[in-house]
Parts: C-alpha cells; sequence; structure tokens
C-alpha cells in the first residue's frame, strides 16, 4: 500500500472527479426511468454496451467519430423504446421484481447476441485524444471531454425538464401518475419519451466510454453493479443524489485504487454502500422507499 | 403420511439410476453421470433459494453465499489442511453471519422490492470483488482448486471426484435433504408467518408475528444451504473461480432456473435445474456438432445458451410466471375442480 | 351539454353505479350531493374517463365519451378538479397550471390564460414560483381550479371542493365556484357540504348508494324533508 498525500493523490481525486461524470451521466439514465415509470433496467449497461459497439463499426465503417456517437445516441434511445414496449409494458402492473428480472432476461440477450455477433476479444476505437499535464499529474483528454459532455447533458436534460410541456409532464408523471389523463396527457407516450431519453443518454454515455474502454461483451458487468449502486446511494429516482453519490462512489474507486489494488478501491465502495444503505435505506437524497 | 404415488415409482428409480446409466449407456457412463450430479447439486442450491424467494424476499446475491461456501472451505483445506468436514460448517457460519449482518438491517427497515434485490446485488458484487482482491490465496479471476488428497477419493478429504458413482449419491444425498428442508419449511408454522408477512407486514406484525426473526431465520437457511452446495460442487467440480459460483452471473442463473422450474412448488427447482442443465448441455453439443453454427458465430456460438435463457426468461416472466411444474400443477388444479363442479352439478337433486 | 344515460360502473366486482341517467346544460352548476360512499367520486370519475364505465352512454356535446381515451376527454372540454386537490407537489404553483395547458390546443392560448387566471386569482399570482405542496388547503384549492381553467373547459367537474377545509376556507371555496359560474363556465359540482353547495346550484340531485333518488331545483331540494332530515340535521 502506498499511499500518501503528495502530487499522485491530487491526481487520483482528481480523476476520480472526471470519472464522476461518467458516472454520473449513467446514473442520471437510469434514475429518471425509475423515477418516472417505476422500473429499474437492469439491463442499462448492456444497452451502452451495444452502444458502443454500434459507435465502433460506425467510426471503422468510414463515418466520422461524431456522426458515429450520433448513430449510438440514436440506436439506443430507439432501442429504450423497444425495451419499454416490448418488455416492460407487460409486467408494469407485476410485482416490482418482475421488472428487474424481465429486463435481467434482455441483459442476458444482448451479452450473448454481442458475444455471438462481435466474439470475445477486446476492441478499441483507436482514438487518441492525448493528454493534459500539469505539475507532475496527467489527466487524459478523453476524460477530460467526457466529463465537460456528461456536465453538458445533464444541464440541456435539466432546461428540458423545467421549460417544455414534454418535460414537466414527466415530473409530473412521476409525482402523481393517476391524474395525468385529466390534464389530457398520454401516459404511454410520456413513457415512451422517458424510454428514448434514459436510452439517448446510455448512448451518449457509450460515446464517451468508447473513446476510454476496451470493448467486450461482458463489459456490462463491470460497470452494471456499480451504477445501480450509485442510483440506489444517491436514492433510488433523485437525479441529484445520483450525481452526488457518483462523485462519493469515484471518490472511494479512484482513491481506494491508488492506495490500494483497483479491485479494493471498488470493494471499499460497495462497503461504504451497504453501511450507508443501513442506517438510511432511502439512499442519502431518497424520498420513497 | 401420504406416500404419493410418484415418490413410490420415482424414489427407486433415482436409487437404481446409475445401474440404468451403465446398463443403457456403457460407454458414455461418465458423461450422463456427470450430468445428472451437476443437476442434483444445481437444484439443492436453487432449492436453497426458493425458499427465500417464494416468500418475495427476491435476492439476486446468491451467488455471494455459494461463492463464501466454496472459497472458505477450499482455502482453508488448501492453506491450513482443514479438513472439509470442519471446513464446511465454518463456511456456513461465516455464510450465515453475512446474510444476517445484512439481512437484519434490510428487514428491520422494511428493505423489500427493488431495494432488497439491488442491495443483495452489491452484496454479491462485494464477494466477487473481495475474492478477485485477495488473489494471491484465491487466485484472483483465473480460479482455483483444492488441494488433491492422495488419489482424490477421500473420506477425510470429502473429496469422490473420480467415482462418479459415489459423486453420484453423495449428490442424490444431498439433493434429499434439501427436498426435506423445504417440506418441513412448507409445513411449519414460519411458512405461514412468512406468507402472511410477504402480503402485508404490517398486517402480520400487528397479529404478532415477529417479521423480522422469521425472515432472518429463513434468510440464515437459505444461505447456509446455498453454502453447503457452493462446497459441495467445489468438491466435485474440483475447481472454482469467482465468476462460476460467486457474482451477478450465478445469481441471476440461480434465480432464472428457479422461475423456470416453479418457485412456489417443492420440485420446482429441481425442474428448474433439469432444464437449464439438459438445456445448456443440447446446446453445447448441437453446437459442436454443428458445422454451420460454428462458422456463423465460431467461439461466440457458446453464448448461445445464454441468450436462450434470456429470451426464455423474459417469456417466462411475462406469461409463465408460475414456471413450468407451477404452471403445469395449476392447470392440473383447475381441472379438477372443474371436474369437480360438474360432478356436483350433475350429483344435486333436480328441482 | 353533459347527458349521461343509464350508466353502470364499478370496481372490480363490486358495482358503486347503477344506472345513472342526468343532464347538465350550459351556463348550469348543477350539484350533486350524497352521504359517503354514495358513489359521487365515482361518477367524476367515470364522466372523465379515470374509470370506465360498464353500461349506459355519456355524451358532452354530442361526442361519446365511452368512445375516447381517457386522455382525450379533456379535449371534450371537461376539466376535472380531483378530489383532494391532486397538485403536483413537487411543482411550481406556475408549473401546475402550464401543466394543466399540456393539450396543443390549450398551449397557444397558454400566456393570455395565464394572465386571466392570475387576474382572477391574485393569491397565486403572488406565489407562482412556491411548490404547489408548501401551498394552504384553501390556495391549493384554487391553484387545482386555476389549472382546470388553463385547459379552456366548457364544463368543470368538481370533486367535493370543501373536503377537508376548515369552514372559514370552505366559504371562500364557494365564493369562487361562485366566481368562476360569473365568468361563464358550466360546473358540475360534488359535495357533501349539502347546505353550501344548494346556495350556489342551479339544480340538484341526490345520490344515494349508487343510484339518483332525486332530481330538481336547488330550492326544491333544499325544501324538501328529506334532505332536511338526512342531510341537513335538520
Amino acid at each position: 500500500m502506498d499511499c500518501q498525500l503528495d502530487i499522485f493523490f491530487l491526481e487520483a481525486v482528481l480523476n476520480g472527479l472526471l470519472l464522476a461524470g461518467l458516472l454520473a451521466l449513467l446514473a442520471l439514465g437510469l434514475n429518471l426511468i425509475f423515477g418516472v415509470i417505476d422500473v429499474v433496467w437492469i439491463c442499462y449497461a448492456e444497452l451502452v454496451m451495444v452502444g458502443m459497439y454500434g459507435i465502433f463499426y460506425a467510426h471503422k465503417g468510414g463515418a466520422p467519430f461524431l456522426l458515429a456517437a450520433a448513430v449510438g445516441v440514436v440506436l439506443i434511445a430507439l432501442a429504450g423504446m423497444v425495451l419499454h414496449h416490448f418488455v416492460i409494458r407487460p409486467v408494469l402492473d407485476s410485482a416490482p421484481i418482475n421488472q428487474l428480472l424481465v429486463t435481467g432476461g434482455v441483459l442476458f440477450v444482448l451479452q450473448a447476441a454481442a458475444t455471438m455477433a462481435f466474439g470475445i476479444e477486446f476492441r478499441n476505437i483507436g482514438i487518441r485524444l492525448g493528454s493534459y499535464n500539469v505539475l507532475d499529474m496527467s489527466f487524459s483528454y478523453a476524460r477530460i471531454v467526457t466529463f465537460a459532455v456528461a456536465i453538458g447533458a445533464m444541464v440541456l436534460l435539466w432546461a428540458f425538464l423545467q421549460r417544455t410541456y414534454i418535460g414537466i409532464a414527466i415530473r409530473a408523471i412521476a409525482q402523481d401518475r393517476q391524474i395525468m389523463p385529466l390534464m389530457g396527457v398520454d401516459q404511454r407516450r410520456v413513457y415512451l419519451v422517458t424510454s428514448a431519453i434514459g436510452g439517448g443518454l446510455a448512448g451518449l454515455a457509450a460515446a464517451l466510454m468508447v473513446l476510454q474502454f476496451d470493448i467486450y461483451p461482458q463489459i456490462g458487468l463491470q460497470f452494471g453493479p456499480l451504477i445501480f449502486m450509485i442510483c440506489v446511494l444517491g436514492g433510488l429516482g433523485n437525479m441529484i443524489g445520483g450525481f452526488v453519490a457518483a462523485f462519493i462512489i469515484s471518490e472511494f474507486i479512484a482513491v481506494g485504487g491508488s492506495c490500494f489494488a483497483t479491485e479494493w478501491g471498488y470493494a471499499i465502495a460497495f462497503l461504504f454502500f451497504m453501511m450507508v444503505i443501513f442506517i438510511r435505506p432511502q439512499g442519502l437524497f431518497g424520498g420513497k422507499s | 403420511m401420504r406416500i404419493p404415488k410418484t415418490a413410490l415409482i420415482g424414489v427407486p428409480i433415482l436409487l437404481l439410476l446409475p445401474l440404468l446409466v451403465r446398463f443403457l449407456f456403457p460407454a458414455a457412463e461418465k458423461y450422463y453421470l456427470h450430468l445428472l450430479i451437476q443437476i442434483l447439486i444445481w437444484s439443492f442450491i436453487y432449492t436453497g433459494w426458493s425458499l427465500m424467494g417464494r416468500f418475495g424476499l427476491t435476492s439476486l446475491g446468491h451467488g455471494a453465499f455459494t461463492g463464501i461456501g466454496a472459497y472458505v472451505m477450499v482455502l482453508l483445506w488448501n492453506y491450513a489442511g482443514v479438513t472439509p468436514w470442519i471446513g464446511i460448517p465454518v463456511a456456513v457460519v461465516v455464510s450465515v453471519v453475512v446474510a444476517l449482518l445484512v439481512g437484519y438491517p434490510c428487514f428491520h427497515l422494511r428493505i423489500i422490492g427493488h431495494y432488497f434485490a439491488l442491495l443483495t446485488l452489491a452484496l454479491t458484487e462485494f464477494v466477487r470483488l473481495c475474492i478477485v482482491g485477495l488473489r494471491d490465496y484465491t487466485g484472483g479471476s483465473l480460479g482455483t482448486q483444492p488441494r488433491r488428497f492422495g488419489d482424490g477419493i477421500s473420506l477425510y478429504a470429502l473429496q469422490f471426484e473420480p467415482d462418479r458413482v459415489l459423486s453420484y449419491y453423495i449428490a442424490l444425498a444431498l439433493w434429499a435433504v434439501g427436498l426435506y428442508i423445504w417440506w418441513r419449511v412448507d409445513r411449519g408454522m414460519e411458512r405461514y408467518a412468512l406468507d402472511a408477512a410477504s402480503q402485508d407486514e404490517d398486517a402480520a406484525s400487528s397479529v404478532g408475528i415477529n417479521v423480522t426473526r422469521e425472515k432472518l431465520k429463513i434468510t440464515a437457511i437459505s444461505a447456509a444451504m446455498c453454502a453447503v452446495g457452493g462446497a459441495i460442487y467445489a468438491q466435485y467440480q474440483m475447481y472454482i473461480g469467482p465468476e462460476t459460483i460467486a457474482g451477478l452471473g450465478v445469481s441471476l442463473n440461480i434465480v432464472f432456473a428457479v422461475i423456470a422450474g416453479g418457485m412456489w412448488v417443492m420440485l420446482g427447482p429441481t425442474v428448474g435445474a433439469v432444464f437449464t442443465q439438459v438445456l445448456s448441455e443440447g446446446l453445447r453439443v448441437t453446437i459442436q456438432g454443428s458445422t454451420t453454427l460454428q462458422s456463423v458465430f465460431g467461439q461466440g456460438a457458446l453464448a448461445l445458451d445464454t441468450m436462450i435463457y434470456g429470451l426464455l426468461l423474459i417469456l417466462f416472466i411475462i406469461y409463465m410466471p408460475k414456471g413450468i411444474l407451477g404452471t403445469l400443477l395449476e392447470r392440473r388444479e383447475k381441472k379438477r375442480d372443474r371436474v369437480a363442479a360438474v360432478q356436483r352439478a350433475q350429483a344435486a337433486p333436480s328441482p | 351539454m353533459l347527458e349521461l344515460s343509464n350508466v353502470d360502473a364499478g370496481y372490480g366486482a363490486f358495482q358503486a353505479l347503477f344506472g345513472v341517467s342526468m343532464t347538465v346544460n350550459a351556463g348550469e352548476a348543477v350539484a350533486v350531493i350524497g352521504a359517503n360512499g354514495a358513489g359521487k367520486t365515482t361518477l367524476l370519475r367515470v364522466i372523465s374517463g379515470l374509470l370506465p364505465a360498464t353500461a349506459g352512454t355519456m355524451t358532452m356535446e354530442g361526442v361519446p365519451l365511452r368512445e375516447i381515451a381517457p386522455h382525450k376527454v379533456i379535449s371534450t372540454g371537461i376539466a376535472h378538479v380531483p378530489e383532494g386537490r391532486r397538485l403536483f407537489p413537487r411543482l411550481s404553483v406556475e408549473n401546475n397550471l402550464k401543466i394543466g395547458a399540456f393539450i396543443p390546443a390549450a398551449r397557444d392560448k397558454f400566456a393570455e390564460r395565464l394572465a386571466f387566471v392570475y387576474d382572477l386569482f391574485p393569491r397565486l399570482k403572488e406565489r407562482s414560483h412556491q411548490l404547489a405542496g408548501t401551498l394552504s388547503g384553501g390556495e391549493q384549492q384554487m391553484c387545482a381550479i386555476a389549472r382546470a381553467l388553463m385547459s379552456g373547459p366548457k364544463l368543470i367537474l368538481l370533486d367535493e371542493p370543501s373536503m377537508g377545509l376548515a369552514p372559514v376556507i370552505v366559504a371562500q371555496v364557494f365564493d369562487l365556484v361562485r366566481r368562476i359560474r360569473a365568468q361563464g363556465y358550466t360546473v358540475l359540482i360534488v359535495e357533501q357540504n349539502v347546505r353550501q353547495v344548494l346556495k350556489i346550484a342551479d339544480r340538484a340531485y341526490l345520490l344515494e348508494v349508487g343510484r339518483l333518488k332525486m332530481g330538481g331545483t336547488a330550492q326544491e331540494l333544499a325544501a324538501s324533508d328529506e334532505i332536511r332530515r338526512a342531510y341537513m340535521g335538520i
């Protein structure tokens, strides 16, 4: 264990901050879906994985990166709507665990499909953005860009939810589902739009992740549980909570990872999560239970 | 106690099965016994999980208990020479302690549904991460093996893998014990307490049921069973890895199998085990035998079983939440009710 | 304007309305009175589509209500102020009003209607950025009614507007109803506070255990012995 309060520690802390942007973006999509529709997409990380492959192949096929990224966002937004319409809708009225399990099934399907279609080798899109060096610290531009885009997306989403009619309807439906028809709001349409946004956010996250990580079918298992944990920690459905929780967890991972081996950073994060939930089961900012 | 007809036929068949297999498939005896042993051990584990699942305590974290069971026993044996006869009870104690440590706050604070499932998911990941983190002892992601004692068959080391027939009877005994435990829970007062609690905790508490204590009891039993199952599995496979015996994948497999088989029925988890093992083997054989499939998917063809699990899980949850056995039994009940109603109508005196 | 003919409705095996027939004419204020559990709230929910009717016909200006989806009912000109106000607690007053104007026809006129509503209810204008959940009971009722007005309705369904409010506030609420009527809106109001509601209604119906037992002008019902004994404690 080497853990001193030196420049490398600071580097780890700042890297944690940058990581938080990405995790917050991922948590945002999940929280939105839960807050509005009251379901957890256990396969959320797998949707991101599919997006990563989509972007990878679009780019390899000749599309410039930004176009490929846009394709990814649209693709997964559509996937989100398809997921909601065909898989979630039939079980909307059953026990919440059924919804979890049905998306668990989708998790299996997506992982298997990716394995069969793309094989198990690791792939990398090969775009190198270099790094920003200051003092003795090095920060990859990919991470900085990711952080900036993630924050930007969150701000845009916030504006959307505050200003547009459909945005307000999305917030309203989370607060009182039953009277929405009285406002002239078609619940099904709102759910589809929400699912599209959730999917779109996953697609955006995929674009950002493709710049930083290798792509392989099982990658969802690496960060999926982490994202659920962040969402629950912040209070399932609470978007600000998710952001704060993402920050806390990233710091555990970054600092824990630099002091000990990587796994311990994660393990400590999970342990912290369990302890918080035992003290405050609805999460840090959670209201509903 | 009324012994059902099926048991009268079934039990002797099960006891004589190895001989049957030897007779029917002399060349492939080992292979078929291997399948049966897998089915029996996993049935035991699935039955253990279903003790919680049937009362609405759907845990996505039982991979943690199978993992703890396997790793604690193997590490004690490999590094401290502790015989599994002591190692397994120790592993069980560790599992149960972890289960209670996590369960107590959950139940006391009324964490249920989504939240409970996600919390257990965190638990299983935590255990998996610890296993990988302790790689100097556990071999990390590559897994590890229990040290073979002598020729591999030993009472002291509880090893039996080379002798498939012996392994079969051990697995059969384990499976039977699992069913017995299920039966006892089903018959006991706890079952009604937990049924009531799963419907309405407040109402249950108000009639004097200590909901937390009942839930903790069943969690302990469930965790213990899975720990033993994990340990026996380790002894049989003579290999364990964080992905094969711990982690989210294992947890989801357990859930899928029980749902497919039928969560509220004694033999449901067993049917689930038969279903998943046969499916998995059948696919593997088909893929390895089919050059077309291999050329289309290559390495990836092996993922076909996962794909089918996924599709089936989705379809089961949407259309057959009671599972194969559960739905079949339900249909049989309905038919019986209809027949009885018709008979009653015919027997009623005409006005 | 609104015509119900032989409407049945219920919750699963439990039937709550039996053959209800009534009319509301343009410009009128019609009250439906009855005890708890009589089916008054069910009646309004059936009209606005929150609960499907099992038999009978309902038309709003000739449009058959049972044939359109629940979220389209508001477009026929019916706005329902639900029992208990049901504001969106974590949205501001103004956003609550905005969601009231969700239908496309209302969005174009949003600014105009918002000004009109703030004019009618100046207290809401003061509190326009406050979270609706923090308003007092009377203010919430005001906001709920205002929200209904944002869709530009012809008929307003009011479900127990006085419920849960202190007597002083109740008087204010009925005053609000009077003012809305003065603006020309048609109102169908369901109420347990028989005395107050008969003072502002033109006509009234008595609903008992899911059936309409009596119907007539408000004076007739207020004068009826049965009503006075059973519902007004006289």
